[in-house]
């Protein structure tokens, strides 16, 4: 017989990646909305932020269930006290992603893809989606803190690029300042994104807690 | 100080082979909680210590028994000098048939001392460091078996400070007990870990997060880890001991 707590775990887990798995659906059709000036698509992305946002509530009150009702100790506490932090991470990056899509549903004209690619914001969005399939893998099977380890150096990757491009932009609005609009929503499109890798990366440090019970955060991490 | 150690333990029951080479030190002023699953030896081991397992046939033991250095299996050991030193409070109240100030008086009449004027302060002094004194001051020479199951587990427990003990040894004191009464022992426990040495067994895993400083696992005989409680509930160092105390097995 399964113990009860163990099945009320499994449906955290599969709450807990579905919400995952949704949340890198909407950050790629982000990037597929802002690249082909896809308005249809970007208003699908802020359709289902309502569901990322349904399903998070829902797992939070998940977690205060299987709190309140069953004590977990050992690996059990710390499975549901990252899988607390982890859902907001997630909610968050929903935010953004929504965010970009408003961005493409307000701008005027499509983004020129010369822009896009200057400010390297395709690497991002790329960079961004294997951080996120390695701590989606990480949470489904047993991966340890090695695999996890390649989020942390991808994150300064993203904050590499963004340090980049207030420079990139001031030199390009010098030779065409008509840009400058596209240029300052581009901008905010990598400032969402950097931060989309914060969220991984704490998701990554809350994997690890869970399977190693260390706290990583506001510690340097060895890459 | 009062430190207990167990050295290379072996207990049979027959030809039932009950604690397996168990070793451990028990520290002073600190509650340690032996945890396990039924049959695991746990009961055994803590009725090592006041001698208990020696009124069970065919019990047999290997290894020492250390208190404050002595070996309290040695055959010159008195063991109702033992037992005054070390008290034992059992799973269910088991208060005397007779008024609440004779059960607490009972040990110190024993013992020789009838003056009335010593008694009544013993009585007073114990029953206020069990917290019973409030609720029974005016009702002492009431009946033992008026007073609630968790008013009764104090008495027993009063009893067992009125001989001023150095340890005390707790068999799963709070199973038969209702939730307030339950809380009202845990913070007594916690109270009286200031001035003695506390060994409890529970199957309750939240009381052994709640009150002990230190944890055993026991399974199957066998010691499998010993840590303090938060490393024990947070980090167990061994599988079988999550399994259990995450309700996997047991």
């Amino acid at each position: 017989m399964i113990p009860q707590i163990e099945i009320e775990l499994a449906n955290l887990k599969s709450s807990i990646i579905e919400l995952a798995n949704l949340v890198l659906l909407q950050l790629d059709k982000s990037g597929d909305a802002l690249n082909n000036a896809d308005v249809d698509l970007a208003n699908e992305v802020i359709r289902y932020e309502k569901r990322i946002n349904g399903l998070e509530v829902n797992i939070e009150k998940a977690c205060e269930n299987i709190l309140a009702l069953y004590n977990p100790v050992a690996n059990d506490l710390r499975f549901v006290l990252s899988t607390l932090k982890i859902n907001i991470n997630l909610e968050r990056i929903g935010d953004y992603a929504r965010s970009i899509a408003r961005i493409v549903k307000r701008s005027e004209q499509p983004f020129k893809h010369d822009l896009i690619s200057m400010l390297n914001i395709n690497h991002m969005y790329v960079t961004c989606h294997i951080m996120l399939l390695t701590t989606l893998e990480a949470m489904e099977n047993d991966t340890g803190e090695i695999a996890l380890r390649t989020i942390f150096v991808k994150d300064d990757i993203l904050n590499k690029i963004q340090d980049d491009a207030i420079q990139l932009i001031s030199r390009h609005l010098q030779d065409n300042p008509a840009d400058v609009d596209a240029c300052l929503n581009l901008y905010v499109v990598v400032r969402k994104l950097e931060r989309v890798g914060d969220h991984i990366k704490n998701i990554a440090e809350e994997i690890i807690f869970h399977k190693e019970a260390r706290i990583l955060r506001h510690k340097k991490h060895k890459k | 100080m009062n430190q207990l150690i167990a050295k290379n333990i072996n207990v049979w029951y027959g030809d039932n082979h009950a604690l397996q080479d168990v070793s451990m030190i028990i520290d002073p002023f600190q509650v340690t909680a032996l945890i396990g699953p039924s049959g695991c030896g746990k009961s055994t081991f803590l009725r090592l210590f006041n001698r208990m397992n020696d009124y069970i046939e065919n019990f047999r033991m290997e290894g020492e028994i250390l208190i404050n250095d002595i070996n309290i299996y040695d055959p010159v050991v008195n063991t109702e000098e033992l037992r005054k030193k070390v008290g034992m409070v059992f799973q269910k109240p088991n208060p005397f048939p007779s008024s609440i100030y004779e059960n607490v008086a009972f040990g110190m009449r024993i013992q020789g001392m009838n003056k009335k004027s010593e008694l009544d302060e013993v009585v007073e002094t114990s029953l206020k460091k069990a917290v019973l004194w409030d609720e029974v001051k005016d009702s002492l020479k009431k009946p033992a078996f008026s007073l609630s199951g968790g008013q009764q587990q104090r008495l027993c427990i009063a009893r067992t400070l009125a001989v001023e003990p150095e340890v005390i040894l707790m068999d799963e004191p709070a199973s038969a007990l209702d939730p307030i009464s339950t809380s009202k022992l845990e913070n007594l426990i916690f109270e009286l870990k200031k001035s003695y040495t506390i060994v409890i067994v529970t199957h309750n895993m939240q009381q052994a997060g709640r009150i002990s400083d230190k944890t055993a696992f026991f399974y199957m005989g066998k010691l499998i880890e010993y840590d303090t409680t938060k490393r024990m509930f947070l980090k167990p160092a061994h599988l079988q001991t999550q399994n259990y105390i995450t309700g996997r097995f047991g």
